[in-house]
């Protein structure tokens, strides 16, 4: 292996879903097998039926990509694969355990065990996120290749990663309530560490289509550019609040993730891209969009002064 | 108006509540209850600090008429034709001027006690420990509060994020607000559910930062400073019974 990278292994497994290093609140530890009790609190508001995790409707088929695109030594980088299968073929998707790396190459090898795979239930298919991290430990340009042995054709794909021989330190003090008066009542919380590790993370609070409150955490957020770039994934939860007389109630997230052999498989909405470009201490603009460059929505944001 | 600057938009939210469907009330509470009922938002506060005074109840008369301070007590009268959840729940403004606890009586025409609650007032006090920070109980990793914190005006907002029920596993956060320090190292507040209008829906996707139609209070908070590290957060409902608690931890990072 070159010396250019350190690449996280653990006996057979490869590969790490996206994971929080920064925001251990949002570590799930336990999987949620019961069911819970009937719901007594049945709200008005609660009437529509939605689901927990649709940030992104609209599931991109076989989206590449590679997170942070610029970063520092020793910065790992996520490798994401966002694809959407079959029920059956879900739980047996697999990264090639064949990950190539040199000095200025990655290549993933994607591959599926179909003779492991049963007919395919009809028409249902759901969306797996796999992830791998690998560590650049100089500055340089590296090609990240994904022969995409799942897609049509067998394309292969790839991208370049810029690494910077250091970190980039914020400009901005981040911390604080940020929101847009357009959409005054939602708004983004994030915390920021300037002086110590200049860590940032946060909770975009929101709302689906019928009304409803959602949120959002941001994570794996690094400074970008001149350090006035937050970039980072916002990414969704659900979990179980089993106190049946309660509308809502502090509760474990359930994992969205299963191992299978020789990777995780995280079966959620994709992760988006959250980029926050700072223009003061006090204003920003953020911008969200999905893996494939899809464009959500955008917030000019105003940091709250109380 | 800012973000989650709720509190001038929760006084007039009689307002706003008269032009919104019924059974809101229901829908902003943690914990459901169809009797009618007084609920004063925050509870606990401190001298000057305005409270709202909200008579709720889908099944109970829910206009208020008027409200007065009879023989220590604040009797708030209503109007006893609206007496089904077509009647949207309406609120009045008040604020004390004493240290003390106040009985909030909501009476009908005919003198009859139809509901009853008390609010608490105590001194303005400044806060021991900053909470500035993101908070989470490791029994229910996932969820949390993010507390921030002005060191100048002490003042303190939230948000509690955590699960819902309906539907099952739905993420959902309330604003923590008009939070105040009582002595003893007692943070007390009030955690607001918001929504949203149904439209226009997102330009993309189902979930987005959108203006929110409707704020109104799901429970009282009590926030009891272990240490610099520590908290035990309680959520109550309108009874100012426990609904649960969380052992919270400051997160370091």
């Amino acid at each position: 292996m070159a010396a250019w990278h350190s690449y996280r292994a653990s006996n057979d497994w490869n590969f790490r879903a996206i994971w929080m290093k920064h925001f251990s609140i949002l570590v799930a530890m336990l999987l949620i097998l019961v069911s819970p009790p009937g719901t007594a609190a049945d709200t008005p508001l609660s009437g529509a039926a939605s689901k927990p995790l649709n940030l992104v409707s609209t599931v991109p088929q076989g989206v590449f990509t590679v997170f942070p695109k610029v970063g520092y030594a020793n910065q790992t980088r996520s490798v994401m694969l966002i694809l959407s299968v079959s029920l059956c073929e879900s739980t047996r998707w697999r990264l090639d355990t064949n990950l190539m790396l040199s000095d200025s190459e990655v290549w993933v090898r994607s591959r599926s065990v179909p003779e492991l795979c049963a007919p395919l239930i009809g028409g249902i298919y759901t969306t797996i996120v796999q992830t791998f991290e690998f560590t650049p430990t100089r500055a340089g340009i590296i090609t990240v290749f994904w022969e995409g042995l799942l897609r049509p054709g067998g394309k292969t794909e790839s991208l370049t990663i810029q690494t910077l021989p250091e970190k980039i330190a914020s400009t901005y003090d981040a911390n604080g309530m940020w929101y847009d008066s357009a959409t005054n009542g939602s708004g983004i919380a994030l915390h920021h560490r300037r002086t110590g590790s200049d860590a940032a993370f946060g909770t975009w609070f929101m709302y689906n289509n019928a009304g409803e409150p959602r949120w959002y955490s941001l994570q794996s957020a690094s400074w970008q550019a001149d350090g006035n770039v937050l970039e980072g994934f916002l990414l969704g939860f659900d979990g179980m609040c089993q106190t049946p007389s309660l509308a809502a109630c502090p509760a474990r997230s359930r994992p969205q993730e299963t191992r299978v052999p020789s990777s995780f498989l995280t079966f959620a909405s994709p992760p988006a891209f959250v980029r926050i470009t700072f223009q003061s201490a006090t204003r920003a603009r953020a911008e969200v969009s999905s893996l494939d460059g899809t464009r959500l929505f955008s917030s000019e944001l105003t940091k709250l002064a109380f | 108006m800012q973000f989650l600057r709720w509190r001038c938009l929760s006084f007039s939210i009689a307002v706003i509540a008269a032009s919104l469907a019924a059974n809101i009330a229901c829908a902003f509470n943690l914990v459901e209850v169809d009797q009618p009922s007084v609920t004063v938002a925050p509870r606990i506060s401190s001298v000057g600090a305005p409270r709202t005074v909200f008579a709720n109840g889908c099944t109970g008369p829910t206009v208020v008429d008027e409200a007065e301070i009879t023989s220590g007590r604040l009797i708030v009268r209503i109007n006893p034709s609206a007496f089904n959840c077509a009647q949207s729940p309406r609120s009045l403004t008040y604020v004390p001027r004493t240290v003390g606890t106040l009985t909030v009586r909501m009476m009908s025409p005919d003198g009859r006690v139809v509901a009853e609650t008390s609010m608490e007032t105590a001194a303005a006090v400044r806060s021991a420990v900053n909470l500035d920070g993101m908070w989470f109980d490791p029994d229910t990793n996932g969820s949390g509060i993010s507390f921030h914190h002005s060191s100048g005006t002490d003042s303190i907002f939230g948000t509690w994020f955590m699960y819902g029920t309906a539907p099952q596993g739905a993420t959902r956060w309330y604003s923590l607000q008009s939070m105040q320090w009582t002595s003893g190292g007692v943070l007390v507040g009030t955690a607001y559910a918001a929504a949203a209008a149904a439209q226009p829906s997102c330009a993309a996707g189902d979930d987005c930062p959108r203006p929110a139609v409707l704020v109104g209070p799901a429970a009282s908070v009590s926030i009891s400073v272990i240490d610099s590290n520590s908290l035990r957060a309680e959520g109550m409902d309108r009874y100012g019974r426990v609904a649960f608690v969380s052992r919270l931890k400051r997160l370091e990072f």
